[in-house]
């Protein structure tokens, strides 16, 4: 049982890397687009960093996903730079702003996305655990990530009924809050509830670690994902202290 | 289920976390998406995402009878906020809140309503700590843009920024949004909640 654990690798479906190793490129990614000042080298790297998800993306098969993302940050990059100057500087003041911190955010939210998609919660789990996060952190991080579909599905069951009732539309904003959010939220609690006591009976209490059998381990994807983070965080530190 | 008397956190409790801090998380997201549409209304996103997410939390903060599971929830959230790329401020400034908001219900011993309301209040102006990133984004790229279009351009803008109230005016707004949002909270338990038996 060792060997075969010890043998199996993180196949296709988790791009051939491990998960912290995709957190790690994700984190890298999130500090370069948020604190990089944007001159000199970093305006390359930047660059270099925004095609990441692009390739992650194509590689995963997902081409409009990628077609999408590579339009949408075209777009954010370019178009407030060539209009903001023939703008009045109230429209200005009102719009550059949202728009400057969104595009810095799309690369980001596009790394978190592939995170999402390509790591299991019981991968995520493991992985975590390996990294000694405490599981007052883990359990509601990875609770939080199954309730998401669950909201979305019940929200469109509850518009759905209320439509037919001709009520609780966008329209009368109280209405929406008293007819949808209420019994979503009730719904979502006895959900919560019924979870809680599955997760339970499966041993969520019990003391001891966790057993699992995910594919985890650092193998050469790995390498040269810490390679290329590695590269970008002494490029980002060159560019700090010497200003190029 | 009558386990108030363990006293750390079990596995039912992280659950509950897990689950309020989706709907939150959910919920600041749409608000803010539709009030982000409007450029006008940013400013007041934080007003509204405080007000109507004052329902949700007011049922969670009902429901919290230990000490940590506020911190659990914003801090959850401020490195959601990271991992998405919207800042770190949320979690720096979610986790002081927390804290203060956890030794607020404590000295209420978990069951003053007021005091819960108080609570929450003061958990939505850490939440919206990532306000400062629009406000000083918004500084940075005029800036930059500023530095090709001359002197006179320039303090045009700087001009605007000299309303250092816009800040604290943010975070003030939030802090009422969310005594506003906790009120309706409590009302719209009473209302529903208490008598359906959910609490």
């Amino acid at each position: 049982m060792e060997t075969v654990l010890r043998n199996t690798r993180p196949g296709r479906k988790q791009m051939f890397l491990d998960p912290r190793s995709k957190l790690m490129l994700c984190l890298t990614v999130i500090i370069i687009t948020l604190a990089g000042s944007g001159t000199g080298i970093m305006k390359y790297v930047r660059v270099v960093l925004s095609v990441v998800p692009i390739i992650f993306f194509l590689l995963l098969g997902k081409t409009w996903l990628s077609a999408y993302y590579a339009a949408l940050y075209a777009f954010a990059m370019t178009v407030p730079d060539l209009i903001a100057p023939y703008l009045p500087p109230v429209v200005n003041l009102l719009f550059t702003g949202v728009i400057a911190v969104s595009t810095q955010m799309i690369p980001a939210m596009s790394m978190f996305c592939f995170l999402v998609i390509t790591t299991s919660v019981s991968e995520f789990i493991a992985a975590m655990d390996r990294m000694h996060v405490p599981k007052v952190i883990t359990v509601p991080v990875s609770s939080m990530f199954r309730f998401f579909p669950t909201i979305a599905e019940e929200s469109s069951a509850i518009r759905d009924a209320m439509r037919q009732r001709k009520t609780g539309s966008i329209k009368k904003p109280m209405e929406m809050l008293e007819y949808r959010f209420v019994p979503l939220l009730m719904s979502l609690v006895s959900i919560g509830n019924d979870l809680s006591a599955s997760a339970l009976t499966r041993g969520l209490d019990a003391p001891g670690r966790r057993t699992n059998v995910c594919m985890l381990g650092f193998h050469w994807p790995d390498t040269l994902v810490f390679v290329f983070c590695g590269a970008v965080m002494v490029l980002f530190c060159v560019s700090l202290i010497f200003g190029i | 289920m009558n386990r108030t008397q363990t006293k750390g956190l079990t596995g039912k409790d992280l659950m509950t976390a897990g689950l309020f801090t989706a709907v939150y998380l959910v919920g600041y997201v749409l608000i803010s998406c539709i009030c982000g549409m409007v450029p006008l209304m940013a400013m007041t996103m934080q007003f509204f995402t405080s007000l109507i997410l004052g329902i949700p939390m007011m049922l969670y903060f009902a429901k919290i009878k230990k000490f940590g599971m506020v911190l659990i929830t914003y801090t959850a959230n401020g490195l959601l906020m990271i991992l998405l790329g919207i800042g770190a401020y949320a979690l720096v400034f979610g986790v002081i809140c927390a804290l203060i908001a956890e030794c607020i219900l404590k000295a209420g011993k978990y069951r003053s309503f007021n005091l819960a309301v108080l609570a929450y209040a003061i958990t939505c102006i850490g939440a919206n700590g990532n306000a400062i990133l629009w406000v000083v984004g918004s500084e940075e790229y005029l800036a930059k843009t500023a530095a090709s279009m001359g002197q006179e351009y320039l303090n045009t803008v700087t001009g605007y920024f000299a309303h250092w109230w816009v800040l604290p005016a943010v975070f003030v707004s939030a802090f009422i949004g969310g005594l506003l949002g906790g009120f309706i909270g409590k009302k719209v338990l009473r209302k529903h909640f208490v008598r359906s038996g959910i609490l």
